[in-house]
């Protein structure tokens, strides 16, 4: 394929422009609770985020990327035309990117995960037809969208049951604070790499079996709470606090615990939106290096991974930060002890998704958290019309992505083809 | 706009804790009117009525705010209603107090002196009864903390049963003061005993608007 070395460098450029913008955008929304509730300062909430949105990335996101990249359209229905898959995950990657731009700069709340889907569905449909797109996969990644703010939901409401019954509704919370989050810190070790061991790991050249999954996984457990109950030890009760201001108390032990979930939700964050941008760009790389030959279910390349997870670490270092800090102002009505929950939730929930390969929403993942922490009575004030803006984003982003992909796919091909 | 940005709305808690100190503090003033006004210093009262007005007048700011600030839409813990009907019995303290104050002052009234030290009693029972039920609209906080479960549940429990009881001592003295009145009605000036009875009918009110908020507190906390 003689312009291959220019479908690579457009690409790499598009999905670099489109990691940008999600971690510009994006990680705010999973970042701002961690600095809303006042647990990380601006500084570290970026470092916490660069740090793991990279390692989830890294470590997690090849099943995620390889859905983009080729779950949705199959590549052997462009057996005989690769230039038109390699238009149409140009113009996908574009039309999400820029739709992004524009909705950002609208102040809507959409979704980039939905747009890329859209966009590839569009394409597919227009350029090719219906029938090379994988509508089983794309039913199942459409019932993702719906269960996983629901699972989120249940998790964070059984788990804030859990704190309620075993801490805050008791004697003596703090004792109990100090007593049982150790435990919470055990778990979220425990799940968090458990998933990425048995599910996500593979895709960086380190199959485990499934023991060595499962006692990986509860040494880094172990190891989290370890950590933890080093920095809760430190925690004084408040001096003089009576009854009524224990719940101050109860709050900072929480907020070490808050730390951990934040690592795992910039972790689950990478995992899973990572794959927006570089889905795309590895099928591009993919198909020009099999020189069209679509077989191509080569491994990801090394640099792809990397080259997603730096974009997104500059987004958020150029332009997230002030997202993060407009978006952690506006929600100082969530506690650590809520805010944990939700965190803890939603990543376990993002992560298992990014395991199996589903491209899901963190954000609405993350509503459907907080609502379940709402259904315990523990958060004072929610506006459900957000509701209404997902459904919105449903309905509205698919088709726009779809449309704008189209475009862009004729301007390519007008230009390059 | 950030969806996690539009899902969190403030808390109207603490602006509903904040417009009882006002309406209390009102209600609170009371006391120093009456003193001033049975001593004859009109200038004192006129200064408290001032005090008083003032303080209606700033719980009625904080009402409109609050309101603005629970449209439909918003999901609490509590039923958006009990919460704003709080907030209307709260207000209604307010408006009492200044009325209760614009009448002892706009009308010089002065009680025989016998049934002045039992006047301030029952002023100041009812005001111990909204002082209750101040404690337990601020216990909204550890409740939307621990999520309105178990034993915080329980103390508002026995705080909704003191105020009932503060409410009825209130009722009794207000009782007590009606039949002194009656017994002296012949000797005073009959448009002066009409609007002491009045005085009183609002003096026990101010009980029995706290006694009202204690209710919307039982079925915040209802299951």
């Amino acid at each position: 394929m003689e312009a291959g070395t220019l479908y690579i460098v457009l690409a790499a450029l598009f999905g670099l422009f489109m990691a940008w913008g999600i971690g510009a955008n994006d990680v705010a929304n999973a970042m701002a609770t961690s600095v809303g509730s006042r647990v990380l300062s601006l500084r570290r909430a970026i470092l916490v985020a660069a740090l793991f949105e990279f390692a989830g990335a890294y470590l997690a996101g090849g099943s995620v990327t390889t859905t983009i990249r080729s779950g949705i359209v199959a590549p052997t229905h462009f057996a005989t035309e690769a230039e038109l898959l390699i238009f149409g995950m140009l113009a996908a990657l574009l039309a999400a990117g820029s739709w992004l731009l524009l909705a950002s700069a609208r102040g809507w709340p959409v979704s980039t995960t939905h747009t890329i889907v859209g966009g590839i569905i569009g394409f597919a449909v227009v350029a090719v037809g219906a029938e090379v797109v994988q509508w089983g996969q794309v039913a199942t990644i459409a019932a993702s969208w719906v269960v996983s703010p629901l699972i989120a939901g249940t998790c964070a409401y059984l788990l804030f049951r859990s704190v309620q019954r075993l801490i805050l509704d008791t004697d003596d919370p703090f004792t109990n604070a100090r007593r049982f989050v150790p435990g919470y810190m055990f778990i979220t070790g425990f799940v968090i790499s458990h998933i990425t061991l048995s599910k996500g790991l593979k895709h960086v050249g380190l199959p485990l079996s499934g023991t060595e999954a499962l006692v990986i996984a509860g040494l880094i457990g172990l190891g989290v709470m370890a950590l933890g109950i080093g920095f809760i030890r430190r925690i004084e009760p408040l001096a003089g606090a009576d009854r009524d201001f224990q719940f101050t108390s109860v709050e900072r032990v929480f907020a070490v615990m808050m730390v951990l979930t934040a690592c795992s939700m910039a972790f689950a964050h990478g995992s899973n939106d990572v794959a927006n941008a570089i889905g795309p760009v590895a099928a591009v790389v993919g198909l020009v290096q099999s020189a069209g030959s679509v077989v191509g279910q080569s491994a990801i390349p090394g640099w792809v991974l990397f080259g997603g997870a730096a974009g997104i670490v500059a987004g958020l270092t150029m332009w997230g930060y002030r997202v993060i800090r407009t978006v952690g102002r506006g929600i100082t009505e969530l506690t650590p002890s809520r805010g944990f929950a939700c965190e803890l939730s939603t990543a376990a929930t993002v992560v298992f998704a990014s395991g199996v390969g589903l491209p899901v929403s963190t954000t609405h993942t993350l509503v459907g958290a907080i609502l379940g922490v709402g259904l315990v009575k523990g958060i004072a004030a929610l506006d459900l019309g957000v509701i209404r803006s997902i459904l919105l984003s449903w309905l509205v982003t698919l088709p726009a992505g779809a449309l704008l992909a189209v475009l862009y796919f004729y301007l390519l091909r007008a230009l390059l083809g | 706009m950030s969806l996690i940005f539009a899902l969190f709305r403030a808390s109207p808690f603490a602006p509903l804790q904040a417009h009882f100190a006002t309406a209390h503090a009102a209600a609170q003033a009371l006391e120093g009117l009456m003193q001033a006004a049975w001593v004859g210093d009109w200038s004192r009262a006129q200064g408290q009525v001032q005090l008083i007005v003032a303080l209606e007048e700033q719980a009625d700011t904080q009402k409109r705010t609050l309101r603005a600030q629970l449209p439909k839409g918003v999901f609490l813990p509590v039923s958006r209603s009990d919460l704003l009907q709080t907030l209307q019995e709260q207000d209604a303290i307010a408006n009492l107090a200044r009325d209760i104050a614009r009448l002892v002052y706009g009308r010089r009234l002065q009680l025989p002196e016998s049934l002045q030290a039992p006047t301030l009693d029952l002023l100041r029972r009812s005001i111990a009864t909204v002082n209750e039920a101040r404690t337990a609209v601020n216990e909204l906080d550890e409740l939307v903390e621990v999520g309105f479960r178990g034993r915080r549940v329980a103390r508002m429990q026995g705080l909704i049963e003191r105020i009932e009881a503060l409410e009825s001592e209130s009722d009794w003295l207000e009782l007590e003061l009606r039949d002194m009145l009656f017994a002296k009605e012949g000797m005073l000036n009959p448009v002066d005993v009409i609007f002491i009875y009045r005085l009183f009918d609002w003096l026990g009110d101010l009980a029995d608007h706290a006694e009202a908020i204690s209710h919307r507190l039982q079925l915040m906390v209802a299951r």
